[in-house]
């Protein structure tokens, strides 16, 4: 692991000054500054002091995050040479770069050649850097900042964490508040914290403690963010004559969609979601989205998908560019075929084909599969989960527990407002009109209430009744409570 | 001429039918698979005992509320044994999902569809009938012209799957490519289970006008796949299947959340 320091400038002598309660202080000093005598954390004006004592200027520079950020991400991607995953620790100043080096060591002949070629090209690039590997990131991060002295890195054997236990609180890269209430009970290291009761440390100083303490220790996983995300799967068309003929763009499009299928085929992964840009001259570029029911690399496919929604639409100026980008990806899944294709109903790869025309066409909101959901409001009762794009296709879904014929199949979008005349006062409904026609009832179940909680904003109370027409038609009536007006909410098609 | 004379009417007719039958579905397999509706005496009422994969049907339910949709829901759920999928065409937003769950179809074989008008909506029965992994397509579908009644027809016969539309009834007097409309009334049935006559207004093979009274059992019979309950002398029951069963009385909630 290792922490890089940024310096502006290695020849003249700078100083990187932090805004405090108490006036400004001296953040970090390069060597030539030290050597007059300035070390971090003095008061700004007693280091010009002791500088001018030395008859020297110093240059002071306010200090910047959002610079301190930016060059640490140039330092991550440079550092992409000795790793694949490259991150940055997830602080508000973030100092460190945090690289997985699993399986790389023997790239470089040995974790110690790894490691000091790193402080070396660091060296190179102006910088100084304490580098410390270890098993665990926690680990690494206190080892980096309490065990290396100068430039020589350090490298922790496997299961050698009892180093670690005399440094001091600030390894644990808690929160200085947290730091000083324990400095204040007489807590200065990190062994003196493991020694206590897990339940107690949770209760008194959050769960943060404890966290810490097992990411150091390796007990509870943490993951490195990259700084980059993985590659784009993109492919580009540009043209300095811009066209609108139809058949040279669908051959462009076709074109970029081999290219970029042969890209992805060669990682075994498929497509689920595929942007493709048009820019056009002088107006606004035209977007198109597909989103897809199974990971496919089938161009004739997915070019089929396109054109659906392409045909809908009109270029409004001439394209001079086309942009294939595949937003979505997922790993490929390889079936046999059968040899004897006897069940084709159950071949999924068809239906997926479906799907997909329909979510391009339609839009990826209209194809969709019900959830069901323990509420009893019937608009409530399921939520449609679109089958394109959806990551989650195993999503919670509440069994049915409900008898044939208890709810209609035909529900209003709307309740429909309904004159009903009831035999009793709030009684069932003995008459109703619906749709210029008289219906009387025959027989009736219900009520059946509907309530919604209080806390689920505007509430609903209903009372329901199913009822049966003379006729033997069925509908599901409802008066609602606050007013006792009376709807009707569904039929029993 | 002595022997043409001699043969009755009824024969010539069976011939011309069977002529036209070869004459429009010159694609239609002979003797394509039928599939039960679920009940032995709905099966008879269509000319192949059952219905015919590649076929379109017509439910025309009498008024509002007929449960011509639900009847033909349940036979869907049917056509859908062999493990194909069910699309659902509604356009109109109305299609209740825990409604035609608790009727027993399949969540994990089932697409709901929902075309914005009317070009997209015909495209949509189409497409669905055209796939090969689609064993049935329900949908309400009110207007459709004759020519693209053929093209659906054509599709369900390419793709071998089932169509079944629920019509209002001012359709029934509309050109049809179906090749069975039936016509669903309500019977009152004083509180019971939902009682339905179905009539075969007409159909490309057999003989029109036979219909039959049946009852949906609501609380499933006791076994699976156990002999439809006969409630009168010209009512028969179309039962669900066992897993459907349940109480009647446990399921009523009150406003739970």
């Amino acid at each position: 692991m290792l922490t890089a320091k940024p310096e502006l400038n290695n020849r003249g002598v700078v100083l990187c000054v932090e805004q405090r309660g108490r006036g400004q202080h001296v953040l970090a000093c390069n060597r030539r500054a030290e050597r007059l005598g300035v070390h971090p954390g003095m008061p700004l004006s007693e280091a010009i002091s002791s500088s001018k004592a030395g008859r020297h200027t110093l240059h002071v520079e306010p200090h910047d995050l959002h610079d301190d950020r930016l060059a640490l991400g140039e330092l991550a991607v440079r550092c992409e040479q000795y790793s694949p995953l490259v991150g940055i620790e997830d602080s508000q100043a973030p100092e460190s770069l945090l690289l997985d080096v699993t399986g790389v060591p023997h790239l470089f002949r040995g974790e110690d050649n790894l490691v000091h070629k790193i402080v070396e090209d660091f060296l190179l690039w102006n910088y100084r850097v304490r580098v410390a590997v270890a098993d665990t990131l926690g680990a690494a991060w206190a080892a980096a900042h309490f065990l290396v002295t100068g430039e020589t890195p350090v490298v922790l054997a496997s299961g050698h964490t009892k180093a670690l236990l005399n440094l001091p609180l600030g390894g644990l890269r808690l929160a200085s508040v947290t730091v000083d209430l324990l400095n204040q009970l007489g807590i200065s290291q990190i062994g003196q914290l493991a020694a206590f009761p897990r339940s107690g440390l949770k209760a008194r100083f959050g769960p943060d403690v404890l966290k810490r303490l097992d990411q150091l220790n390796g007990r509870c996983d943490e993951i490195v963010v990259a700084h980059r995300p993985l590659p784009e799967f993109k492919q580009r068309w540009s043209s300095e004559h811009a066209t609108t003929d139809n058949g040279v763009i669908e051959r462009i499009v076709f074109h970029l969609l081999q290219r970029l299928t042969s890209v992805l085929q060669d990682r075994q992964q498929g497509i689920v979601k595929l942007e493709c840009r048009f820019e056009c001259e002088q107006e606004k570029s035209m977007l198109l989205e597909v989103d897809l029911y199974d990971a496919t690399v089938d161009t004739k496919h997915l070019f089929e998908l396109v054109r659906l929604q392409w045909e809908r639409r009109q270029f409004a100026a001439p394209v001079h560019e086309i942009v294939l980008v595949a937003q979505g990806r997922a790993p490929l899944s390889w079936r046999q075929c059968e040899l004897f294709a006897d069940g084709t109903r159950e071949n999924p790869r068809q239906l997926a084909r479906l799907v997909d025309r329909f979510s391009s066409r339609l839009g990826r909101d209209s194809v969709v599969r019900p959830r069901l959901r323990p509420d009893a409001v019937p608009e409530r009762s399921y939520v449609d989960v679109p089958l394109a794009g959806s990551q989650k296709k195993n999503s919670r879904h509440h069994k049915i527990r409900m008898a044939p014929f208890e709810r209609p199949l035909c529900l209003l979008v709307e309740p429909a407002p309904i004159e009903v005349i009831a035999g009793l006062p709030d009684g069932p409904p003995a008459v109703f009109f619906y749709r210029n026609h008289r219906h009387d009832v025959a027989h009736h179940r219900g009520p059946e209430r509907i309530e919604t909680a209080w806390w689920r904003g505007p509430s609903i109370r209903r009372d329901y009744y199913r009822v049966e027409t003379t006729a033997g038609q069925r509908f599901w009536l409802f008066r609602r409570l606050q007013d006792f007006h009376w709807f009707l909410h569904g039929e029993f098609d | 001429m002595k022997t043409a004379k001699q043969t009755t009417q009824d024969d010539i007719i069976t011939a011309l039918r069977e002529q036209a039958r070869r004459i429009e579905g010159a694609k239609r397999p002979e003797g394509g698979t039928v599939v039960s509706t679920g009940c032995d005496d709905l099966d008879r009422l269509f000319p192949e005992n059952g219905i015919r994969r590649g076929s379109l049907i017509e439910w025309h339910g009498k008024g509002q509320g007929s449960g011509a949709g639900s009847l033909a829901l349940i036979t869907a759920r049917q056509a859908c044994a062999d493990g194909g999928a069910l699309v659902v065409i509604d356009r109109e937003g109305t299609f209740f999902p825990p409604s035609a769950l608790s009727l027993g179809i399949d969540r994990e074989r089932l697409v709901v569809v929902r075309p914005a008008n009317a070009r997209d909506e015909l495209w949509a029965i189409d497409q669905s009938l055209r796939c090969e992994a689609v064993s049935a397509v329900w949908g309400y579908v009110e207007r459709l012209a004759a020519r693209s009644f053929r093209r659906l027809q054509l599709s369900a016969e390419a793709g071998s799957g089932v169509g079944l539309f629920v019509r209002p009834l001012a359709m029934l007097g509309q050109p049809s490519w179906s090749d069975v409309r039936l016509l669903v009334e309500p019977l009152p049935a004083g509180g019971r289970s939902p009682q339905f006559r179905v009539e075969i207004v007409r159909c490309h093979i057999g003989r029109a006008g036979s219909s039959a009274a049946f009852e949906v059992d609501e609380a499933g019979p006791e076994k699976a796949g156990a002999i439809v309950r006969k409630v009168s002398h010209e009512t028969r029951a179309l039962h669900l299947d066992s897993q459907l069963a349940h109480s009647a009385g446990a399921y009523r909630k009150t406003g739970t959340e």
